[in-house]
């Protein structure tokens, strides 16, 4: 296999590469499963984020709401938070480095319910992502 | 160098994840927060970046409208229209939620006139999404 | 009397039975043709301001087809039988001799067939066909008048026929456009001469709105509307992209015939410019002439001022077309 010609139209395809953005690939526990109450959340990431501008938080979702948008809302709304540990349900401590991959430690004995995974990255070309999951603790 | 070319192989999806629909000079690069498809019974994300001759404009240059039909678009049907912001993320983008019932393929159609005359041509863009199963 | 919203069911079992009736053939002149013509235009006269060719025995032609109004009512959906609303609104009938797609959907050839769609729609008229001979014929006095023009009793042809004789009466083309027209330039303002060249120039309102008449008798999609429940043309043809189109009305005397487009949904033509001027909705069906025009305040001002000079104001005044003298009854 002559490799060269395709390794240069790979390289050309992969050129946008460059520019999109950093994506999550697994979740654990997994977005809409539900489990007993775990002691940690676990991320992969596309590619090698850098810890240092990502931030990431685990809250519950307030009773009676559900679903993707809400989920988004909360996000919106706390991602940025500072001092809100008191109402999270993690104890992640900010980090240094690169990862592509991160477990956040959650508090013990997590009451039933939905709980939000929520995600600020930042990708190699600058921009962040944000994003979130939920799972539900029985 | 196989080492490389596997590696590239291995990150091209990635790369061609978002995709961009012309019309004239206009491009509209689109997204969806369900792996650029649509969940059924759950809202959905969907959002658009705007080029015009392959510069990014800001989502004010353009009076946009995003609709989403069912299936393919007809006169005969309301469209669901989409409430747009500006992208959380990234400010040059617009994004609105939209939520589908029932799976099956439905049709984005974004159509835009300058907000400034002559800045571009008014354009339709239409971008097909199909429903995803299991999506959370 | 064509704002009716006839199924196409019926349209088409009507236009058959018509047809085979002898109805819908007479080729469509500006004038009376002969005295006989002019004999039943006075009568049709008669009949267009009868109420009683209604259910309710209070809805005439005259009711929806005002002439102060340049033979519009005003409002926004027409009112027929016992109040109830139509679904379109009333089109002018100046000059309606000329057209030859007549209803929103353009559904009717003729003036004659066109008479019965309004005639029996339970928004309009709602009168069947055996009711409305019926109480022409219970009528001594119009028994007499079909008599004397047409020689025969009250028959559903013979009232057609004198409706549309009477409609074909009522035909202007003394506007401020026309008579700039005809030279004399000092017809219409300066504003409406560069509202003119705005016209057939950059916002190409003459691609629709052509000829004398200012329509081109065909079907379209304004983009008014994102979605429009009333399918229009597509409700004869049942063809997709014919959903949401209706016939280009004319714009002759338009400044009296408020509000605006088939569901009147328009108040004014300040409105309409504005709508054109924006580009529109994305409707499926969009005409591709529809696109933002960009029309500065003062080109509307000026393309404003020029539909105000197609309006020829003596049309709801001119006597010919108001109602009739008093009824002379056989002693």
């Amino acid at each position: 296999m002559n490799i060269k010609p395709a390794l240069a139209l790979l390289i050309a395809l992969s050129l946008p590469l460059a520019a999109a953005h950093t994506a999550v690939t697994d979740l654990q526990p997994a977005a809409g499963s539900v489990v007993k109450a775990p002691s940690s959340v676990t991320l992969r990431f596309s590619e090698s984020v850098n810890l240092r501008y990502s931030i990431f938080k685990v809250y519950p979702l307030p009773a009676g709401q559900s679903g993707q948008r809400a989920a988004a809302e909360l996000t919106r709304r706390v991602i940025a938070l500072r001092g809100d540990e008191a109402a999270r349900a993690d104890r992640y401590r900010p980090r240094t480095g690169q990862s592509q991959g991160v477990t956040v430690p959650l508090k013990p004995g997590l009451k039933p319910g939905q709980y939000v995974v929520m995600w600020r990255l930042m990708s190699a070309d600058g921009h962040p992502v944000t994003g979130q999951s939920v799972f539900g603790v029985r | 160098m196989k080492r490389t070319l596997s590696l590239l192989l291995a990150l091209l999806p990635a790369a061609a994840a978002h995709e961009v629909v012309s019309y004239g000079t206009v491009s509209a690069e689109f997204h969806t927060d369900a792996g650029e498809g649509l969940r059924t019974g759950d809202d959905t994300l969907v959002g658009y970046r705007l080029t015009v001759a392959g510069k990014v404009i800001a989502p004010e240059a353009c009076r946009c409208q995003l609709l989403l039909y069912p299936g393919k678009p007809s006169a005969r049907v309301m469209p669901h229209v989409i409430e747009l912001s500006p992208g959380f993320d990234d400010p040059q983008a617009a994004e609105g939620w939209v939520k589908v019932e029932a799976p099956g393929t439905y049709t984005l159609v974004l159509a835009g006139k300058p907000a400034h005359p002559g800045a571009f041509d008014p354009f339709r863009i239409e971008h097909v999404l199909n429903t995803k199963e299991n999506t959370p | 009397m064509q704002k009716t919203a006839f199924s196409a069911k019926t349209l088409f079992l009507t236009s058959a039975l018509a047809l085979l009736a002898g109805l819908g053939l007479s080729s469509v002149s500006a004038q009376p043709a002969d005295l006989s013509e002019s004999r039943r235009a006075e009568l049709g006269r008669e009949l267009f301001y009868a109420p009683l060719l209604s259910s309710d025995g209070a809805v005439s032609c005259a009711s929806c087809h005002q002439q102060v109004r340049a033979f519009t009512d005003g409002r926004r959906l027409s009112l027929g039988a016992f109040g109830r609303e139509g679904v379109r609104n009333a089109p002018s009938l100046v000059n309606v001799a000329a057209r030859t797609r007549l209803f929103w959907h353009g559904g009717s050839p003729s003036l004659e067939l066109q008479a019965l769609g309004p005639l029996s729609d339970p928004n309009e008229h709602d009168f069947r066909p055996e009711q409305t001979v019926q109480a022409l014929r219970d009528d001594p006095y119009f028994v007499r008048r079909f008599r004397e023009v047409f020689g025969a009793e009250p028959s559903l042809i013979t009232l057609t026929q004198a409706l549309a004789a009477f409609e074909r009466t009522i035909v202007s083309y003394n506007s401020p456009f026309d008579r700039y027209s005809a030279g004399d330039a000092s017809a219409m303002t300066e504003s409406a001469v560069r509202g003119m060249d705005i016209f057939y120039g950059k916002a190409e309102c003459f691609h629709c709105h052509v000829g004398r008449h200012f329509s081109d008798n065909r079907s379209h999609n304004n983009a008014f509307l994102l979605f429009n429940p009333d399918i229009g043309v597509a409700q004869l043809t049942d063809a997709e992209e014919d959903v949401g189109k209706f016939i280009t009305p004319t714009l002759r005397n338009v400044a009296l015939t408020a509000p605006y487009m088939h569901a009147g949904q328009v108040p004014t033509l300040e409105a309409v410019i504005d709508h054109y001027s924006e580009g529109g909705q994305p409707n499926p069906n969009a005409d591709p002439l529809i696109r933002p025009l960009d029309l500065s305040e003062a080109e509307q001002a000026d393309l404003l001022a020029f539909l105000h000079a197609l309006t020829d104001e003596t049309v709801a005044t001119n006597p010919a077309w108001g109602p009739p003298p008093p009824r002379m009854e056989t002693p």
